[in-house]
């Protein structure tokens, strides 16, 4: 088990490479893409069987999500979406849960996630 | 020499005589944290050391069909890390949450309420309770 210490030196020795900005992160082991719009404390809460909130401490703010099982739903994405140039918007796979959202919590949280994402221009890693 | 860049010792799952397992965080995954500025969970690493220490529950599966063989370690850490290194009390009704794949990867680390009727288990995850600290 690495000492308290030890975990200190690694976090010492490997600062932060650039300043924090949003990104998304497809993990194929895990199934899961993982989005982050901010860099805040923050805590998970389960919005549905997909997709788990990321929502700050400080103000519940959205900022950033898990989404699960993500290889199904890009596999079934050529069907819905095409694209010509560049990559396909990040916006799109919460629009994907919209129809199943069966509260008006879930629609706003789903609107916030597919709006961050267009803000911040994000696009699904290829 | 360990094939984790950052190894931790914790309860294995199955085993209740309470031995322990080696798992812990690939390179490849602390190298993103770092190449993105993603300060949060850097810092909180130190948090999956208290709750792999002081575990008071341990959740099989992550309540989804495909994961039943992945594990959530459940802890109660006293702290919390606005970064890197700013240390803060830990947030009130919360538990801290290790998630770790079958072969001992840890895959990510957060904090989630605590059950209202089990105070030992976060919220939403009480379906297979495998093992919790005995407080007697």
């Amino acid at each position: 088990m690495a000492t308290e210490q030890e975990l200190v030196e690694i976090l010492r020795s490997n600062p932060p490479v650039e300043p924090f900005r949003p990104y998304c992160h497809l993990d194929e082991k895990a199934d899961a893409l993982m989005v982050h719009f901010r860099n805040e404390p923050d805590y998970s809460k389960r919005l549905n069987d997909h997709v788990t909130l990321y929502l700050s401490l400080d103000n519940e703010q959205i900022v950033g999500c898990r989404i699960k099982n993500i290889s199904g739903i890009l596999a079934d994405l050529p069907n819905f979406v095409r694209f010509k140039h560049g990559g396909i918007e990040l916006a799109i796979i919460f629009w994907s849960f919209r129809g199943g959202a069966d509260s008006e919590d879930q629609r706003r949280a789903l609107n916030e996630l597919a709006r961050e994402a267009t803000e911040h221009e994000m696009v699904l890693p290829a | 020499m360990s094939r984790w860049f950052i190894a931790f010792s914790a309860r294995k799952p199955d085993d209740p005589e309470g031995s322990k397992w080696e798992i812990g965080i690939q390179e490849r995954r602390f190298r993103r944290l770092q190449e993105q500025g993603h300060t949060v969970p850097l810092g909180r690493i130190l948090l999956v050391r208290d709750t792999l220490e002081n575990t008071v529950s341990i959740i099989g599966g992550w309540s989804r069909p495909d994961k039943d063989d992945c594990f959530a370690y459940v802890g109660r850490p006293s702290r919390d890390f606005r970064g890197a290194t700013i240390e803060t009390p830990a947030p009130p009704g919360m538990l801290f949450v290790v998630f770790v794949l079958p072969d001992g990867e840890i895959e990510h680390w957060t904090w989630r309420r605590q059950s209202e009727g089990d105070p030992d288990v976060p919220e939403g995850m009480g379906e297979k309770v495998i093992w919790r600290q005995n407080k007697s």
